[in-house]
């Protein structure tokens, strides 16, 4: 490089770099940036997995400009070929955060990896997810892959980087500067093999993701939401312009112009065939022809007290079968 | 010497102050010793007046001593001592028999109301005295056995009775209103909210402390006083602590068995709370004890506000100390807090939406997490109901507080049996190792409580919290071995069960 400098320094105006990026691009190279971060990795325990690296996901090269190292902070080693993306507003609705757990924790079942972004909100549930239900789960940074942004996600990321990685093109404590997103965003899409966009106003990061996706070829999913919902507003656009909506999620994971996930006997979720008592029986009939029910609303409908109600509401969200769906509200999980 | 004596308060203790006067010759002056406080110095000008108004003026020098001369004084309750002191030497008042004499005086001679005379009462029943009180204060004193007290009008009578001329009437014992009272709000005057009021009977069943989370306008605080009329009435050792308590600091008091109820605001300090300050008062969480304290927006309240809360809630009892010494408060309070599930309320509601910004949810949740969350047994999410959903509740009102109340009161006498012999009086005070011996689970239940930790994360001290409230639930169901669904229903109270649409 230094003889390149000295021998043409014309050389880098002719490629196109600007004089000031090429001096700034020598300054680096003298204070020996390359060697220091490499060493700030190995104090960190991150590995930095170059371009021509055997571990380098090489989905990403069908980006124009795919990044030239991705920093590498968990357990998991190499990025499975095939795995699912879900992503959405951080301003999520209840629903798409249940949403956004389901198809997570499916994704576990499935044995197929989940990539998001590892914000709060639909990023977040999904990791959740996959990370409780032990699946792998990779979260894409804008930030360094040493920080943990936003900071509430903390226990989250550990996870992560337990069943899965953290993984991010920026340099070490790169805080979350506002372009970075974007980048991010198409590194996302790349990686996926499905993208799902399960809640996301119209202009958001996801919308963004979803036209990468969609340009690189992958399939592109939404999840339908109502329709006076302005967080649902993009989600439901994709729709109309042609993405898979998603209604019902064994389906989301076996049918699609790629080949099926899975066999439906693997997503067997392990608790839908369980045996239920009658008052069980009578509360889920209930909670399955409309969901967000109170107790009241439940009392309504079967001869039981508010006890016995909220006894077999216990041990019915214990088996997974129902779950809380917003400030004292039950659903059927779906 | 004369046998007069009056009282100042230390705590909930009244500590007899013996009162001495001595006139001499020379200019008229009127000086007070024995460390008392400006209350008690500018009695001076009120004892003087009343004194006149009698027919008994002062002249020459007047020395007042207030022995123990190392207690400091407090009040105006010292008054009615000093007068009868100084009548004592000039104006041919005899006191026969010690007798204690408390009250505020007027200029022209009346009473007027004190704080502290059921502290007195008890001093004077301890030592066999007789007591002269205000009339104001005789309803409070008559609740209490075994007393002696006389009640007075004016300076006046109080002087005629004395000397023998006339007879005061006495303060007769009256025992406090055994019957139910009435509850308000109602139990079925609240609409729908039954899973609240499930958790609520659950609370007032084993004094488990309490969170409620709800949108503004869904019912929080309407539930959490109706919680005050589920609870069994005082007996007769909790009246007397209430008793006292109420009127160290002068607080109204009636004839009946009712739990108190505090509302605190979020603005209060940790002594507001917690008691303190030079003269020692109690807070409110001793305001509240054998009752309900009940903090809306849980969240706003200082950090140091809810970090003191923590040790009392614990020990049941609080001590006070200051450069003037220290006392114990009873603390034993069943705490009820209420919150807003976000800044703006609207989290998880079914029409309005949530504007908060994702930083602002975080910071709000943050403060709701933490230590003392952990000492909160019950979690409740409080639904905001629909306009359509309300008119579908029209006409069910459900059950009367009188019937949940009569519930609450079998489980806590199942479980007075139980714990007497340990000297614990509820489920949640439980110590641990009474816990890992005498909960025992069956398998089934444990495999399930295993299942279930896993997905919830509790901590140690979660998990003896979720056994504690399951041996409410099983002992509301009258079942002697903690079942299955017990179990499943107290594990619902948890944190991370019944917030868990709040989380990320």
């Amino acid at each position: 490089m230094d003889e390149l400098w000295k021998c043409n320094s014309k050389l880098f105006t002719e490629l196109g770099i600007t004089e000031r990026a090429a001096v700034a691009l020598k300054t680096k190279i003298d204070m020996k940036w390359a060697e220091r971060e490499i060493e700030k990795c190995l104090k960190l325990g991150i590995r930095a997995v170059g371009i021509d690296d055997g571990d380098y996901p090489a989905k990403l090269k069908d980006l124009k400009d795919p990044p030239l190292v991705l920093y590498w902070h968990g357990s998991e080693k190499k990025m499975p070929h095939r795995c699912i993306a879900a992503v959405g507003t951080r301003r999520a609705s209840t629903y798409g955060r249940r949403i956004a757990q389901r198809i997570g924790e499916y994704c576990a079942y499935a044995g197929i990896a989940l990539i998001s972004g590892g914000a709060s909100g639909i990023d977040g549930n999904a990791h959740m997810g996959t990370c409780t239900s032990g699946g792998k789960t990779f979260a894409i940074f804008g930030t360094g892959a040493d920080i943990y942004f936003p900071r509430s996600n903390a226990n989250l990321f550990r996870d992560i980087m337990e069943c899965g990685a953290l993984i991010s093109e920026f340099p070490i404590g790169s805080q979350g500067e506002q372009w970075h997103f974007p980048k991010r965003n198409r590194i996302v899409a790349a990686l996926s093999s499905k993208l799902v966009v399960v809640e996301a106003p119209l202009k958001s990061g996801a919308m963004i993701t979803a036209g990468i996706a969609a340009e690189l070829g992958r399939e592109v999913w939404a999840v339908p939401g109502r329709i006076d919902e302005g967080m649902a507003y993009g989600s439901n656009k994709l729709i109309f312009e042609g993405a898979y909506p998603l209604i019902d999620l064994k389906d989301f994971f076996e049918t699609g112009a790629s080949a099926p996930f899975s066999n439906k006997d693997r997503l067997a979720d392990p608790v839908q065939d369980v045996d239920l008592s009658r008052e069980e029986e009578e509360i889920l009939k209930v909670l399955r022809i409309g969901g967000g029910q109170t107790v009241d609303n439940i009392a309504l409908e079967v001869k039981m007290s508010a006890a016995d109600i909220l006894k077999t509401i216990a041990i019915l969200s214990a088996k997974g079968i129902i779950c809380s769906s917003g400030s004292g509200r039950y659903s059927v999980n779906v | 010497m004369n046998s007069v004596s009056g009282i100042t308060l230390r705590g909930v203790k009244a500590v007899p102050v013996e009162v001495e006067v001595e006139i001499t010759g020379g200019l008229f002056n009127i000086s007070v010793v024995g460390l008392p406080d400006t209350a008690v110095r500018e009695a001076r000008e009120r004892v003087r007046a009343a004194l006149r108004s009698v027919g008994i003026t002062l002249r020459g020098r007047v020395a007042i001593n207030l022995a123990p001369a190392d207690v400091p004084k407090e009040g105006a309750l010292l008054d009615l001592a000093i007068a009868v002191a100084i009548a004592c030497v000039q104006g041919g008042v005899k006191v026969k028999k010690p007798s204690l004499f408390i009250g505020e005086l007027a200029l022209d001679g009346r009473l007027r109301k004190v704080r502290g005379a059921v502290p007195a009462a008890f001093l004077a029943r301890e030592k066999g005295w007789d007591i002269y009180l205000p009339e104001e204060n005789a309803a409070e004193v008559s609740l209490v056995e075994g007393v002696s007290a006389w009640r007075v009008r004016s300076l006046g009578d109080l002087f005629a009775h004395l000397r023998g001329e006339i007879e005061l009437p006495s303060v007769a014992y009256c025992e406090a209103d055994y019957s139910p009272p009435q509850a308000d709000p109602d139990f079925s005057d609240i609409k729908g909210q039954s899973a609240a009021k499930r958790a609520l009977e659950i609370a007032a069943a084993g004094h488990h402390n309490l969170l409620l989370v709800g949108s503004p306008g869904s019912g929080k605080t309407l539930l959490a006083r109706a919680l005050k009329g589920i609870l069994p009435p005082l007996s007769d050792p909790e009246l007397m602590e209430v008793l006292l308590l109420r009127s160290t600091v002068g607080n109204s008091i009636s004839a009946v068995r009712e739990r108190p109820f505090r509302s605190v605001h979020h603005t209060a300090s940790a002594v507001a709370l917690c008691g303190g300050g030079s003269t020692l008062r109690p807070g409110e969480i001793s305001l509240a004890s054998r009752g309900v304290l009940f903090l809306d927006e849980f969240p706003e309240f200082t950090r140091d506000v809810l970090e003191a809360l923590r040790q009392p809630l614990e020990d049941g009892q609080i001590t006070v100390s200051r450069a003037s010494g220290s006392v114990v408060y009873p603390a034993k309070v069943l705490m009820v807090a209420a919150c807003n599930p976000c800044p703006c309320g609207f989290a998880g509601d079914p029409i309005e939406h949530c504007t908060c910004s994702p930083s602002a949810l975080d910071r709000y949740r943050r403060r709701l997490s933490g230590p003392i969350l952990d000492r909160i047994d019950l979690h409740i999410s409080i639904p905001r109901l629909m306009p359509e959903e309300l008119v579908s509740l029209e006409g069910k009102c459900g059950e009367s507080s009188a019937e949940v109340a009569e519930r609450v009161r079998a489980a806590r006498e199942i479980q007075v049996k139980r714990w007497s012999g340990y000297g614990i009086g509820s489920n949640s005070e439980i110590p641990e190792k009474l816990l890992r011996r005498k909960i025992l689970l069956t398998p089934e239940v444990k495999s399930f409580l295993l299942r279930a930790l896993n997905r919830v994360r509790l901590s140690g001290r979660g998990l003896s919290r979720v056994l504690k409230v399951s041996r409410t639930i099983a002992d509301l169901a009258g079942s002697e071995e903690i079942k299955l669904e017990h179990v499943a229903e107290a594990l619902s109270y948890r944190e991370g069960e019944a917030l868990s649409w709040m989380k990320i």
